[in-house]
């Protein structure tokens, strides 16, 4: 039969089904930010880089911010004693919100956070390269990242979340039909 | 040290699946072939009631708040096995039981509930377990007037499927419901 204190040491729950990251992923985001606090006062010198390290340091703390009121929202799930079909619409309106939260990463969280590690590094950079080099690497760079949160969120993880919509949605489709 | 609360709530939570664990082994027999999965699932549920045993205040019976968690339950993981499997995996035979006899019209039954579209399969499973129109009605969330005419089609249905396969030349012995 079943273990009680096996069930109070077992990790796995619905949340899998929707989860965008890990459970404290907005802890990791948060602990990079006061890496950068630190190079705003090392690069006091420079103020492209000061800028550029404020930059970081805010999008991260904001990313850090959205991802716990995400979190937060993903709670919800854990009434899953509701009926079938108001659990279902529930796990529906989460799963949008998922969708929107993971498609808005390239567009809002990696261009800023880029554009500040951009700036923070140019100094540097223009150190050994001539400003058009630097400009044309950066360029480079930036659309290798954005392909690759592409690759990550919108091709797996968005797709991964469209195709659980869908089962939810057509489930919620034969609920709703009355013939 | 456990408190009180925490002794009484182990106590519920023993008693509630004492009485609804072996329906509950039917309903993940039903939803997984696999022994493991099964066993996967029916901690799965476990799990979920254990979570919600300390919100629940009595505003639905008890019997239809095990079944609304588990069919939840059911649900969500059937769908992550699919992706994980990379196949369909709908309801299974119960014969794949280990140490169940073959049961011919047992079987005929599951496979015409495969045959049925995913909420009339629910639909048949809770029934079958014997639970009254009002108590799908909380389960599922449909209204009792939809669930009468669901389950009086899903009957003829049934019925034809099962008069097909006895036509067919399939073995049965025993009533059927």
């Amino acid at each position: 039969m079943v273990n009680v204190k096996l069930l109070q040491e077992k990790r796995r729950s619905l949340h899998d089904f929707v989860q965008v990251g890990s459970s404290n992923s907005y802890l990791l985001v948060l602990s990079f930010a006061p890496l950068f606090a630190l190079g705003i006062w090392k690069a006091r010198q420079i103020a492209l880089m000061q800028i550029g390290n404020l930059i970081v340091m805010l999008v991260l703390l904001a990313g850090a911010l959205a991802t716990w009121l995400y979190q937060r929202a993903e709670r919800k799930l854990d009434q899953v004693d509701l009926n079938m079909r108001e659990f279902q619409t529930l796990l529906l309106l989460f799963i949008n919100r998922s969708i929107a939260f993971t498609k808005g990463i390239k567009f809002w969280f990696a261009p800023l956070l880029f554009f500040g590690i951009s700036l923070a590094a140019y100094p540097a950079l223009n150190r050994f390269w001539s400003p058009l080099w630097c400009i044309v690497a950066l360029s480079l760079v930036f659309i290798f990242f954005e392909y690759s949160i592409w690759i990550m969120n919108d091709l797996r993880r968005v797709g991964e979340l469209q195709r659980r919509k869908s089962e939810v949605e057509r489930l919620l489709v034969e609920m709703n039909e009355s013939k | 040290m456990k408190s009180a609360r925490q002794d009484e709530l182990e106590v519920n939570f023993v008693r509630i699946f004492d009485a609804y664990g072996p329906a509950l082994r039917r309903l993940c027999g039903a939803y997984r072939r696999d022994l493991t999965e099964r066993q996967d699932l029916l901690q799965e549920i476990a799990l979920a009631v254990w979570t919600a045993l300390p919100h629940f205040r009595g505003q639905a019976s008890e019997r239809t708040w095990v079944y609304r968690i588990a069919h939840n339950v059911a649900i969500t993981f059937s769908a992550s096995q699919k992706r994980r499997n990379g196949f369909e995996q709908s309801l299974d035979p119960i014969a794949h039981d280990q140490g169940t006899k073959d049961n011919s019209p047992r079987l005929m039954l599951t496979e015409a509930i495969q045959r049925l579209k995913p909420i009339d399969q629910h639909l048949a499973l809770l029934y079958l377990e014997g639970l009254s129109g009002t108590e799908i009605s909380e389960i599922t969330g449909l209204s009792p007037g939809n669930i009468g005419v669901r389950l009086n089609r899903l009957k003829h249905r049934l019925a034809t499927g099962l008069d097909r396969k006895e036509t067919e030349g399939e073995p049965t012995s025993g009533s059927r419901r």
